[in-house]
């Protein structure tokens, strides 16, 4: 099950492309309050078009003192 | 036009250095709903800060206001609309000289400068929104798409469809998602066998339909050729048997994007379901 958190919409995004080196983050809906709780958002899982199909960018989820971003060397393996 | 604005927005206003003026409530403007999904879901930017500009919030405000005159969001009097939400109505500001946008108006949970926030012209013809992105704070400007109805407001050219009368064969599944399959049932809920739509890639639940009361054991049993009882398993169906049971009881099936299956469901079921989304 994917619980419908009280929080609103997730999101969890790996960039493979990234200058800064290929990593996994959070997102969440943009904005503030009542925006940000939003649930159901599509963030782009189906459909092709953001204004037809009616799905829109994340926002970062940053922790204190910084963002959350995993990174990862690109093709090393997990010893073990 | 309203004089009076609730008492948050009237402080946060205030704490961004605008003098507020009420809220406008005004059906021939674009909603603020609309505005924000073209600013955060839609345009790319005319100009982009780096995040890791030195007091962020001012140079982000610096653009804001070169663009926002340039392109004539600010009146001869410096006053303008902000959109502060999506679902909240049009606050009518004035700008002072001190103004401090996206300091202010972050993101929930955003550091100062993270901004997000949209702002239009009195008249409605232009906006300038706000956004931030992975690593800049992008300025989008439009008068276009803004004008242009979103499609929930649309005037409808075509009858609300009709399951089993839609070529679905044409549509994306989250559009068929939207045209007949709620991401989970409204109560009352009753016993029922249910047709489960699950994507064959992401191996998630689409689509839920229930069937009708009709539709019982013996009717199970004659479609799929197996003996179903109400306690039974979760029998996955194979295309033909989907697409005939879909037939038979009028609801779109999409046997290239769904594996279909059939299943009873028992009221508390649905309803513990229903609190979730089934991922399968």
């Amino acid at each position: 099950m994917i619980p419908k958190l009280p929080e609103g919409s997730r999101v969890v995004v790996e960039h493979t492309g990234d200058p800064a080196g290929p990593h996994f983050h959070a997102g969440m809906p943009k904005g503030r309050g009542e925006d940000a709780t939003r649930e159901g958002v599509n963030f782009g899982w189906d459909g092709t078009d953001p204004v037809k199909d009616g799905f829109e960018r994340y926002q970062k989820i940053d922790k204190p003192g910084g963002d959350h971003h995993l990174f990862y060397r690109k093709g090393s393996q997990c010893p073990g | 036009m309203s004089r009076v604005n609730d008492q948050p927005t009237h402080d946060l206003l205030s704490a961004c250095r605008l003098v507020p003026l009420g809220a406008v409530h005004d059906d021939r403007l674009p909603s603020p709903e609309w505005a924000w999904h073209v600013t955060a879901g839609v345009r790319t930017p005319i100009a982009a800060v780096p995040m890791s500009a030195p007091d962020l919030g001012s140079v982000v405000d610096a653009e804001w206001l070169r663009l926002s005159r340039q392109h004539h969001v600010l009146d001869e009097q410096d006053t303008f609309l902000i959109a502060l939400s999506r679902s909240r109505p049009w606050d009518k500001v004035r700008l002072t000289e001190h103004f401090r946008l996206a300091e202010r108006l972050a993101g929930d949970n955003a550091p100062a400068g993270h901004a997000e926030f949209v702002t239009m012209a009195t008249d409605g013809s232009v906006i300038c929104g706000v956004t931030t992105e992975e690593y800049d704070v992008w300025l989008v400007v439009d008068s276009e798409l803004l004008h242009t109805p979103p499609p929930s407001r649309a005037p409808a050219t075509s009858p609300e469809p009709t399951p089993g009368k839609v070529d679905v064969s044409a549509l994306q599944p989250m559009q068929i998602d939207r045209l007949f399959a709620p991401d989970s049932l409204t109560p009352p809920f009753r016993d029922g066998w249910v047709l489960l739509g699950f994507h064959r890639l992401a191996k998630r639940l689409v689509r839920l339909h229930e069937l009708p009361d009709t539709f019982a054991e013996t009717t199970a049993s004659a479609w799929t050729g197996r003996h179903m009882t109400a306690g039974g398993d979760r029998l996955e169906l194979s295309d033909d048997q989907a697409l005939l049971i879909g037939d038979a009881v009028g609801v779109p099936v999409d046997t290239q994007r769904l594996v279909y299956s059939l299943e009873y469901q028992t009221a508390a079921k649905k309803a513990e379901r229903s609190s979730g989304r089934p991922s399968g």
